[in-house]
């Protein structure tokens, strides 16, 4: 019989079915998360106590319009429907259960062979992977604020839908900042360690301890909240929103530490990738 | 029937939808015993019900004349080896052997004593202050061999002690193990997927297969059986169809047929130490030209197939 | 008397073994990690202008003993046995003529052990970086007490509840992680009936009863708060016990 042989094509220059790649890792990511049990009880349980009940309520109470205030102000029967406590719990256990095994998973397992043998670069994989986790988080942290927006806004009484629209816009960005928020973050936690248990610890001790430190040292100086990311994201939405924030407050430290909380987790993740790649 | 050291009655263990064993029978005596069969048939099952760490379904397994389950003080008589890695890669050999040691009860010199005698034994005494974490797969089995003989049991279980080792250290294991019973005088029940390895050590062997037990005895009679069975043989070469007609005026020929477009033959026969002892005298006589020939069933997964069947 | 010595050889190794394995292992980072932030946060709060007595009491309370030392309990607590069983080392103690029970007490003693000496170094040189600056008196002193006499009975009964979560549960940090920041933290602190349902509203009532910085509605009495907690400790160890008796190990 003998050996097929190998025929050999040159290479032309192009890469084929590069964007493949990243969707088969994000669609991968999607489908083993939505597929837990654990994710899929968070996500309900979560959609239910956290957004379905604004969502109801807001629909049958009476207004005019859809204003900044329907989404963080304070209502007297609900509370705040995007400054609540409730939500950022549900979203860290989500962002914990999600995030936590990404990468640490695929350091434990030395998966990072399989991947690299492959032509996938650091920034892919990467890609991927965030790709993944924003497509599971996003149906808690940006799906149902554009909900609840547009069923406002199709019960609204009065006339005026620009200024709706308007706070829809600022919700899209709302709903984008907190996803990418949680989700930068969780996966830099995941990329430090090999043990995904230590991940979702860590993720969820991180947020809680900064919003402690946060608490103890504003009553010293009131700029110490935004130590908290908790209290850095409140106040975020305050500034899309166009709210005033307390005069006390400076407002160019919550860009600053936006910028650091949302692009260096990134490149801390990145460079912990980068050094698997190249075989340290 | 005092030499029985395990005894099952119709044990039977199952994991939801999982049959780790079904309705399982087998005597094991004194010596070294090898239990044979392939990957997921219930060796290990077998062991950990055997340890007390599993609860049979149904049934019953007795050890040293004793039930295991939650029958801590018959641990004390039984030293095991696991097939999977259990060893911390933190700790040192000699910690794990203190803990081991101290968990039976030795302590002072006693404990220090034995470890230097097991160590010595197993071929790990200059390596017992190194981290575990550093260990090849061979010194792992051999510390986790040394750690399962500290007390000085009556009988040993080792699940697949030459798993994942190199030819060589095989060899070692192998020597060791038959020295444990030749010379130390334990009684061993090893477990294998290899038959060929249990040959080197023991005469004795249950076959296991999909969690049952389907035959024990001398290796020599599992050979026997082997050949007593209908072998199926492929013969490729040229003027198949003229040894394909003097073939099938053997008695011992059940049936040939024609395969790859006549390219090959496939002989099915009833006796093939007859079979093997004929065919170069009749491929002579016909003078075709035989390129290969190879069996399809001398091998024991057939054999497994061919008892199961039976 | 024969049984007994051997039975403490048994229980001693183990206790010596796991012990050596709590301390040694690279998990300890997160306890540095915790002593580090500990230190800096009282440190600085120390720095600043504040009454001595009811800040320091209040920022160890928050920190610490609410916070921290059950969010140690649950990181070691929850891996004790859990690590074992996952990695398969535990074989070694089942196969071993060691009484279960015994076995699991030994591990009891050894995280009580280990997780009492951590909390002790942490309280300690974060409440000397808070008062050291400002001076430690007798009411010092007093706060320090009281409150290690808390961590102390904290550790006894959070390593006794996440001890048994790491038996029954696969994965018990998702349970220790619900608990110690939803359950204690949250409904421990809601007025009325429902924090009776929480440990940390009876550690609260005994040291209200010994500090008047400790406040919280409705405190019951150290006797009762003591009970419930000993009786709490005591059923939980006997429920973990009981269970890794009778688990099985595949």
């Amino acid at each position: 019989m003998g050996i097929d042989r190998i025929k050999y094509r040159s290479w032309k220059g192009g890469k084929s079915s590069h964007f493949r790649r990243v969707y088969s890792i994000i669609l991968n990511i999607f489908i083993q998360k939505i597929k837990s049990k654990g994710i899929l009880a968070i996500l309900i349980i979560g959609l239910i106590l956290v957004h379905a009940f604004p969502i109801i309520f807001g629909a049958l109470f009476p207004h005019e319009e859809l204003t900044p205030e329907m989404l963080v102000g304070s209502s007297i029967i609900l509370g705040s429907y995007l400054k609540n406590g409730l939500l950022v719990i549900f979203i860290l256990l989500l962002v914990s259960l999600v995030c936590s095994d990404l990468i640490s998973q695929d350091l434990k397992d030395k998966s990072f062979v399989l991947y690299f043998s492959r032509p996938i670069k650091t920034l892919d994989y990467l890609i991927g992977k965030i790709g993944g986790a924003i497509g599971i988080i996003s149906i808690f942290t940006f799906f149902p604020f554009i909900f609840y927006c547009l069923v406002i806004i199709g019960t609204q009484t009065g006339d005026d839908y620009s200024g709706s629209f308007s706070v829809f816009g600022k919700t899209i960005i709302v709903g984008m900042l907190t996803t990418f928020f949680f989700v930068s973050y969780g996966i830099m936690i995941s990329s430090l360690t090999q043990k995904k248990t230590y991940a979702g610890i860590g993720i969820f001790m991180s947020f809680f301890v900064l919003t402690i430190v946060g608490s103890i040292f504003s009553t010293f100086d009131q700029n110490w909240v935004f130590i908290s990311p908790i209290n850095l994201l409140f106040y975020s939405y305050d500034i899309i929103y166009g709210i005033d924030i307390p005069s006390e407050l400076n407002s160019n430290i919550i860009g600053i530490l936006l910028f650091c909380i949302l692009f260096i987790p990134l490149v801390v993740t990145y460079t912990q990738i980068y050094k698997k790649e190249v075989g340290r | 029937m005092n030499d029985i050291k395990i005894k099952t009655v119709n044990l039977s263990k199952w994991y939801s939808k999982i049959i780790g064993l079904n309705s399982f029978q087998l005597d094991i005596s004194s010596g070294i015993t090898g239990l044979v069969g392939p990957n997921g048939s219930g060796k290990s099952t077998f062991f950990k019900l055997a340890i007390g760490a599993l609860k049979p379904k149904t049934g019953q397994i007795i050890v040293l004349g004793q039930n295991p389950w939650m029958n801590q003080k018959l641990m004390s008589d039984i030293g095991f080896c696991p097939d999977y890695d259990s060893l911390s890669d933190e700790t040192t050999g000699k910690e794990f052997l203190e803990l081991v040691g101290g968990l039976h009860g030795l302590k002072g010199i006693n404990l220090k004593n034995r470890i230097d005698e097991t160590s010595e034994i197993v071929g790990m005494k200059e390596d017992l202050y190194r981290k575990i974490g550093g260990y090849s797969k061979g010194m792992r089995q051999r510390i986790k061999i040394a750690g399962s003989i500290l007390h000085n049991p009556k009988l040993l279980l080792l699940d697949e002690p030459l798993s994942g080792a190199d030819p060589n250290v095989r060899k070692s294991l192998i020597n060791l193990i038959k020295s444990l019973k030749n010379d130390l005088g334990h009684d061993i029940v090893v477990s294998s997927h290899v038959l060929y390895e249990i040959e080197r050590m023991t005469s004795k062997i249950a076959l296991i297969y999909k969690g049952r037990a389907i035959a024990s005895g001398e290796i020599s009679d599992i050979r026997n059986l082997i050949d007593e069975h209908p072998h199926n043989i492929i013969i490729e070469g040229t003027k198949l169809e003229e040894l394909a007609k003097k073939l099938l005026e053997k008695k011992y020929t059940i049936s040939v047929g024609y395969q790859e477009n006549r390219k090959k033959i496939k002989v099915q026969v009833s006796k093939p130490d007859e079979f093997f002892d004929n065919i170069t005298e009749i491929i002579t006589d016909l003078n075709c030209e035989v390129t290969q020939m190879y069996s399809l069933d001398d091998n024991l997964e057939a054999v497994f197939n061919y008892l199961v069947e039976r | 008397m024969l049984d007994i010595t051997d039975n403490l050889t048994k229980f001693f190794a183990l206790i010596k073994y796991s012990t050596r394995k709590i301390l040694f292992k690279k998990r300890i980072i997160i306890a540095f990690l915790i002593l580090l932030t500990v230190i800096s946060v009282l440190g600085y709060a120390g720095s600043q202008q504040t009454d001595k007595l009811t800040t320091g009491s209040d920022l160890l309370g928050l920190l610490i003993v609410w916070f921290f030392m059950p969010a140690i309990c649950m990181i070691y607590g929850c891996s004790v046995i859990r690590d074992e069983i996952e990695d398969k080392s535990i074989t070694h103690v089942i196969t071993a003529p060691i009484n279960r029970i015994l076995a699991y007490s030994s591990y009891y003693v050894s995280l009580i052990i280990c997780l009492s000496l951590i909390n002790l170094i942490i309280f300690s040189l974060g409440f000397i970086s808070f008062f050291g600056q400002k001076g430690i008196d007798s009411e010092a002193i007093s706060i320090y007490t009281t409150f290690l006499g808390l961590v102390i009975l904290g550790v006894f009964i959070y390593s006794a509840l996440f001890l048994l979560t790491s038996v029954i549960f696969k994965r018990p940090i998702y349970f220790g992680l619900f608990f110690v920041f939803i359950w204690e933290g949250f409904i421990g602190t809601i007025p009325g009936n429902i924090q009776k349902i929480s440990f940390n509203f009876y550690l609260r009532s005994i040291g209200s009863k010994q500090l008047e910085y400790i406040t919280i509605n409705g405190a019951t009495n150290v006797i009762t708060s003591l009970a419930i907690i000993f009786g709490s400790i005591l059923i939980l160890i006997i429920l973990g016990s009981i269970f890794f008796k009778t688990k099985e190990f595949s």
